[in-house]
């Protein structure tokens, strides 16, 4: 029984971490074309300022 | 005289700056435009080393040949260079 | 609110910047670090004035009249966005030239507060500046900052949040973009009458002496090369090698999967999703962290080296050499950025004026051994070579000698000419800032850990996913049958002439391409099963598919091929579509190219015997070698006719 409720519970976690993962990966991409490297700080809460004119595409 | 043939210590007043009106604008908003002093520290890998009010340039032989100067007097604030004769540093 | 910092080059906006908003933008000490305009919420120590105010960092230019892309930035912005207030960064060691561009500011309307930066070195050179007078001259408020020391921000802000909303007052005359000259001699008689020099002579002097030294004609390159020398040795087979020698053996070798597995069989988790984590996530972003001591020192390292001044001389040492392939000292500024990450490296291709020149930058900087590349490069050279100083220094002069020579290849395969000009000015040497190289190191850290949780942890999944399944979504009998293991299997085929045998090394490239530390993690995943030894030992399972030297061809093609995806992207919009596909085509050829002949070469002195594919190498060579014959002469035609049709025409 405990390994059913530990499968899932892990299973769960592992899920929304690599949903978020990529979730943030895929976002970051396509707002900023940098995935993570760190090349622009804003593209994580998207504040970055070339939305705003669109010159970073 | 231009910038690339004086010698290296000497400063000399601009006279005139001869390239195309974007270098020229360029040139100008650095600080080196006609009644300015300027000053050839040293040559180094090719490039002209220069002193335009509190800071240096480094320009390259093209910009060196454009700039014209007037009067050309041993620099004044560098005394242990002198206004040497330049002959080995033609490159 | 909206706050916009403007300023000359290097007088110091980024640090403010940087200051104001605890963001740890890179901030060298020379110019053109900054391309993009970059904005963030003001700290709230700075104090709270009932709405939110936003500092815009611009790009740095001695002029609002563009010259350059990014003083187009800057210029553009103003104009367009129209911030409520400027704070015109002027620096205290350049005054006089600084405040053309602040009365340029000033016929602009928007309300205009002075910082006066490096009011310190100001001090140390015995200048006085009569900050009332000049204040009336100007008709703004003038606040003595030591940004560096965050000294005055309080009193800056404050000025700006009291001056904002108010039209500027006009007190200096409107000279418009053309009066170049009057406004100069305008300037001149301001800072004759506000300011008095002190003696600046020994300071300078020092400067010229190193500088006659280090970018001398004959012995600035090899002092170049002698540096960078130093850092890669130190920061990959030195401190940096020795740390991550224990995060790769210990943390990540022992101590962490032991720990999650005696927590996973406690729980009794199903065999699926245990071995997706020990096997996947965990040995694959392991084997990348591992690598995180040696990215910390070698950024710590390089942004010394920046804040000391030193690269601007490297610069101008390049010159004359990048002049003879049609590039100039302008190209190694995006080279440098792009030692820590391609993109920031190919979008700061954009201060070089020449389009010719700016394409080709585009195209070799990511040539430069990124941070990305850096575990990959750690993990070979610590598997093949241990003990050995030389491998990754050995990487960082290739791509030297690669850029140079893409350059002259480039050179005569396309038709373009070089009509730029170069200007650099060249910073004082200071002591470079050991605070400003732990900020950098922690931003750097910060960003390979962010990546690693992100990107590298989905594909990590996916590869995982992938060797273990066919593309019926069975489970594999044998990895080879996978998904990944077909996928790789093709490659093979590509990668034979390389002297590769085996399916891993084309599938761990091609994840390579998504992030290229995912080589790394990708090895990890596809060799853990049948293996319990760590990936980065000597003689480890990574010896079963490479000898040292197709190791160091593999390396070579894992870093002179095309970069991640990010910086493809990066160079697609500097480039545009159609020299992006002649970029990416010019990259692989080179990269393969090398990787071929260091392989195929290398085993027949080394081991006096034929690496694998050796008829294909030699078909491939000779192929080659026809297409670039043609190719060249064909233009080496194109040119002279434009040549005479240029000669007929004046």
């Amino acid at each position: 029984m405990s390994s059913t409720i530990g499968n899932i519970i892990v299973g769960a976690v592992l899920l929304a971490v690599i949903s978020w993962a990529g979730f943030r990966s895929y976002r970051n991409m396509k707002h900023n074309r940098c995935p993570g490297c760190g090349a622009c700080e804003f593209a994580a809460n998207n504040e970055c300022p070339g939305h705003e004119t669109g010159q970073a595409g | 005289m231009r910038l690339s043939e004086i010698a290296v210590g000497c400063e000399g007043i601009i006279k005139h700056v001869a390239g195309t009106e974007k270098v020229c604008r360029f040139l100008y908003s650095i600080g080196c435009y006609p009644g300015e002093r300027i000053t050839l520290v040293s040559v180094l890998a090719g490039n002209y080393i220069v002193r335009i009010k509190d800071s240096r340039f480094a320009v390259d032989r093209k910009i060196a040949q454009i700039i014209e100067l007037g009067e050309v007097t041993p620099g004044a604030d560098e005394p242990d260079l002198g206004c040497r004769h330049r002959q080995a540093s033609r490159v | 609110m909206r706050i916009a910092l403007a300023g000359n080059p290097n007088c110091g906006k980024t640090t403010l910047y940087n200051a104001l908003t605890g963001k740890t933008e890179s901030a060298g000490n020379w110019s053109g670090v900054t391309v993009e305009k970059k904005a963030a919420k003001l700290k709230r120590k700075y104090g709270a004035f009932g709405t939110e105010i936003i500092i815009v960092d611009l790009p740095g230019a001695y002029s609002i009249t563009p010259y350059t892309a990014e003083e187009a930035i800057t210029r553009d912005f103003i104009l367009e966005h129209r911030p409520d207030v400027i704070i015109n960064i002027v620096d205290g060691a350049n005054l006089e030239r600084s405040l053309f561009m602040t009365t340029q500011l000033l016929e602009l309307g928007i309300p205009v507060v002075i910082a006066l930066n490096k009011s310190d070195i100001i001090q140390e050179r015995n200048d006085r500046v009569d900050i009332k007078r000049l204040q009336a001259e100007l008709g703004c408020p003038i606040i003595s900052i030591v940004a560096t020391e965050a000294q005055g921000l309080r009193e800056l802000i404050a000025a700006a949040v009291k001056a904002a909303g108010k039209p500027q007052r006009r007190v200096t005359p409107v000279f418009g973009d053309e009066a170049v000259l009057e406004r100069h001699k305008f300037v001149e008689q301001i800072a004759a009458r506000a300011i008095v020099k002190g003696d600046n002579l020994r300071r300078v002097w020092l400067s010229d002496s190193i500088d006659r030294i280090i970018a001398n004609q004959w012995i600035g390159l090899p002092v170049f090369f002698l540096v960078m020398w130093a850092v890669y040795a130190f920061s990959i087979e030195g401190l940096g090698g020795f740390l991550s020698d224990y995060f790769n053996e210990t943390l990540f070798g022992e101590v962490i999967p032991s720990a999650a597995d005696n927590l996973l069989s406690s729980l009794e988790i199903h065999p699926f999703l245990r071995d997706l984590i020990l096997e996947g996530v965990i040995a694959g972003i392991g084997a990348v962290i591992g690598f995180l001591p040696l990215i910390m020192v070698l950024f710590f390292c390089l942004a010394l080296l920046e804040d000391s001044g030193y690269m601007a001389r490297v610069a101008l040492v390049m010159d004359r050499h990048f002049k003879r392939i049609g590039l100039s000292g302008k190209s190694i500024i995006p080279m440098i950025v792009g030692s820590g990450c391609a993109i920031p490296g190919v979008m700061a291709t954009r201060t070089i004026e020449d389009a010719g020149e700016r394409r080709v930058t585009a195209i070799l900087t990511p040539y430069v051994p990124c941070g990305a590349k850096l575990p990959i490069i750690a993990l070979f050279a610590t598997v093949f070579f241990p003990g050995a100083s030389w491998v990754a220094p050995s990487m960082y002069i290739l791509a030297i000698c690669v850029i140079i020579v893409g350059g002259l290849l480039l050179k005569k395969l396309f038709l373009w000419e070089n009509t730029s000009v170069f200007i650099l000015e060249l910073p004082e040497y200071k002591r470079p800032s050991l605070k400003y190289a732990s900020s950098q190191m922690l931003r750097h850290s910060k960003a390979f850990i962010h990546k690693a949780a992100t990107i590298i942890l989905v594909m990590n999944t996916l590869v995982w996913l992938m060797q273990e399944y066919t593309w019926l979504l069975q489970p594999a009998a044998d990895q080879s049958q996978s998904m990944l293991g077909t996928i790789g299997s093709v490659l093979e085929l590509v990668l034979k002439p390389l002297g590769l045998r085996g399916w891993q090394p084309g599938a761990a490239a091609i994840t390579g391409f998504v992030a290229k530390e995912n080589v790394v993690s990708s090895l990890a995943i596809l060799l853990s099963e049948g293996s319990e030894a760590v990936l980065s030992t000597p003689g480890g399972p990574l010896a079963g598919l490479f000898n040292p030297v197709t190791a160091y061809a593999f390396l070579i093609f894992n870093l002179f091929t095309p970069p991640c995806f990010a910086a493809i992207g990066a160079m697609r919009g500097e480039l545009g579509a159609e020299w992006l596909w002649k970029g990416l085509l010019f990259q692989i050829g080179v990269g393969y190219t090398l990787a071929m002949l260091v392989s195929q070469i290398g085993s027949l002195v080394i081991y006096q015997a034929p690496a694998p594919g050796l008829p294909a190498a030699v078909g491939i060579s000779a192929a080659l070698g026809v297409f670039l014959f043609i190719k060249i002469k064909d233009t080496a035609a194109k040119r002279q006719a434009l040549n005479l049709a240029a000669e007929t025409r004046s």
